[in-house]
């Protein structure tokens, strides 16, 4: 018997005894919206064959048919192309905006949390006076100075939201950091910058992995928040939150128009959520 | 007593400080020349040098901040550019239709998620409970503006059982205009609230004190109320200041989904016809509600329980 099936062997008597430890079903269900959501998207340009922008003055804000799943708006677009292209763009800036708030967050916050002293008490009054904001007012506030635009939501979402992880990180550093193996790392002679980084912060750093899947739908809605209050993507885009906005002019005659981006922003929503507290279980079994 | 509350207050003050200076600062991210941005293609050098001049922007920067704290420190909120007035004069009205909204949107949420929380507490991990917390899980997905348009189309335009939008006059016809959009906000609040409340009853319903309180003979209500529901909402309380600070942000998108005359929609009124100065004074003002709102969930907490105030 190789090595690898031993191992696998290992992983199946182990899986039976603790059911909790196959992949939860939160997992699976979550993570095939998303591969579902996703290859929708990317299929696009194949399965329907008309551009997003393209105008059709003939079918002005039909009702939805077999021919429009999801209906037409008021310049004759089909809604179901626009949506799944809109998929590419709030799922796009769900996952490029968590980036540098995760990577400097949890940096900000392992720094702060070892060092204490200076360090500690500059990262944490940053912490409390972005907080002081509300997140929703302070990101709309910077993209009403920054001007609209993909790039400008990002870093508007950026300078606020990571002082979210730079919190989870200190607080999980400072629980790990008078642990025993720390001491035992400190008596080795390791330097301080190797303990936090190799030994600590891969120790301190699954609340932070587990909160990403709820920081991503934060960002998708808030963008599309900001895409509706015209201070996101610019028409015609089609940004779920800006077609929500372009179809409330026509709720009372074409609902579909306004209804259908905001069910498949649910959907995604819904697909991250169930990773993340899949995930969440799944590092909390582990941890046990 | 006394020494915690003036304690939590010292805290306070530099932050409020800071964020004072993080505000101000906002006028730097405007790309360009803030004076001309405001003033358009059109405007004269001569007017745009005025402009700037008026704003101290020809001045060195911390003497911009020294200027800024001194018109804060007299009252003087700013001007708005667009309208010609001072921002002071609009203020306090559009802050108590915020306001009512807010508390409006508060109670609401208690009254949604205490009943839901009980129930899905005592028939936990059956089907009752899967349906409430299903329930309760949607708004963490969906944009809430998105529900409140949902809302408004059954509510409002199909069955007209309630005003589309706008505040009406006299607190009866608040209430009836606030509903949806109170509603709305509550949605996601109530999620939350219900969620950490089923939590935290689950956790009373199994200690001693709880099976103490039945074996003393007392009433399966007497003991649901008096006493369980007591302990388990003390967690909640410090959850409630900080949900207030969502629910604050979400109303900047919420009342310009019902049109509804506060200070957020104002504020998205003044972004987009570039009235800085408005905005920056708006974004000051929810920043001191929230700040205000959290020193109060501090300062009550100790009256719900008696253990903080030794401490």
């Amino acid at each position: 018997m190789s090595a690898d099936a031993r191992a696998t062997a290992a992983v199946g008597t182990l899986g039976a005894a603790h059911p909790r430890l196959r992949p939860p079903l939160g997992i699976v269900a979550g993570g095939l919206m998303l591969l579902a959501l996703t290859g929708a998207t990317v299929l696009a340009p194949v399965l329907l064959p008309t551009d997003p922008n393209a105008q059709d003055l003939n079918t002005m804000l039909q009702p939805p048919s077999a021919a429009h799943p999801f209906g037409t708006d008021n310049y004759g677009r089909d809604v179901l192309t626009r949506v799944l292209y809109g998929a590419g763009i709030d799922l796009r800036i769900g996952v490029l905006a968590v980036v540098f708030p995760f990577i400097f967050g949890s940096l900000a916050g392992a720094v702060a949390g070892y060092a204490g002293g200076w360090a500690d008490t500059l990262v944490m009054r940053a912490v409390d006076v972005i907080t002081a904001v509300p997140f929703m007012v302070l990101v709309i506030a910077i993209v009403a100075f920054l001007g609209p635009g993909e790039t400008n939501i990002l870093v508007a979402i950026g300078a606020v939201d990571w002082i979210i992880f730079a919190r989870l990180v200190r607080g999980e550093v400072l629980r790990e950091k008078n642990l025993e193996y720390v001491a035992a790392l400190r008596a080795f002679g390791f330097g301080r910058w190797r303990i936090i980084f190799r030994h600590i912060l891969p120790n301190a750093i699954a609340p932070a992995v587990t909160f990403l899947a709820s920081d991503i739908v934060l960002v998708i809605l808030t963008a599309s928040a900001l895409g509706f209050l015209g201070l996101g993507l610019r028409p015609p885009a089609p940004e779920w939150g800006l077609m929500i906005a372009e179809g409330r002019t026509f709720m009372y005659t074409a609902w579909w128009v306004a209804t259908m981006p905001g069910f498949a922003c649910m959907f995604a929503g819904i697909g991250f959520i169930l990773v993340g507290d899949g995930l969440a279980d799944l590092l909390r079994v582990r941890g046990q | 007593m006394l020494r915690y509350t003036l304690g939590r207050i010292g805290q306070m003050v530099p932050i409020a400080v800071f964020v004072t200076v993080l505000i101000f600062l906002l006028i730097k991210l405007v790309p360009g020349d803030p004076a001309s941005a405001i003033l358009g293609d059109r405007a004269t050098d001569a007017s745009v040098r005025a402009l700037r001049h008026q704003w101290g922007l020809d001045r060195p920067i911390w003497e911009q901040y020294a200027l800024y704290m001194r018109n804060l420190a007299t009252g003087n909120l700013g001007q708005s550019l667009r309208y010609q007035t001072p921002v002071t004069a609009m203020l306090p009205r559009r802050t108590g239709v915020t306001f009512f909204l807010i508390i409006y949107s508060l109670l609401l949420s208690v009254l949604i998620a205490v009943p839901l929380a009980l129930l899905a507490a005592l028939y936990r991990n059956r089907w009752p409970d899967h349906v409430i917390r299903s329930f309760m899980a949607l708004p963490l997905a969906s944009p809430p503006f998105w529900i409140g348009i949902l809302l408004l189309i059954v509510f409002a335009l199909k069955l007209r059982w309630l005003p589309a939008e706008g505040y009406g006059e006299g607190f009866t016809d608040h209430l009836q205009h606030l509903f949806l959009p109170a509603l709305t906000l509550s949605y996601a609040f109530a999620s939350v609230l219900s969620r950490n409340l089923r939590s935290s009853l689950i956790d009373v319903l199994t200690t001693t004190y709880t099976d103490f309180a039945r074996a003393k003979g007392l009433r399966g209500r007497t003991v649901l109320f008096g006493h369980v529901l007591r302990a388990a909402m003390l967690p909640i309380v410090t959850l409630v200041g900080v949900r207030l600070s969502y629910a604050i942000g979400g109303s900047v998108v919420i009342e310009t989904v019902f049109a509804i005359p506060g200070l957020g929609s104002w504020m998205v009124d003044s972004i987009l016809s570039r009235d800085y100065v408005v905005v920056q004074t708006l974004t000051l003002m929810f920043a001191l509600g929230t700040m205000l709102i959290n020193l109060t969930t501090d300062l009550v907490y100790p009256l719900f329980d008696p253990r903080v105030r030794v401490g």
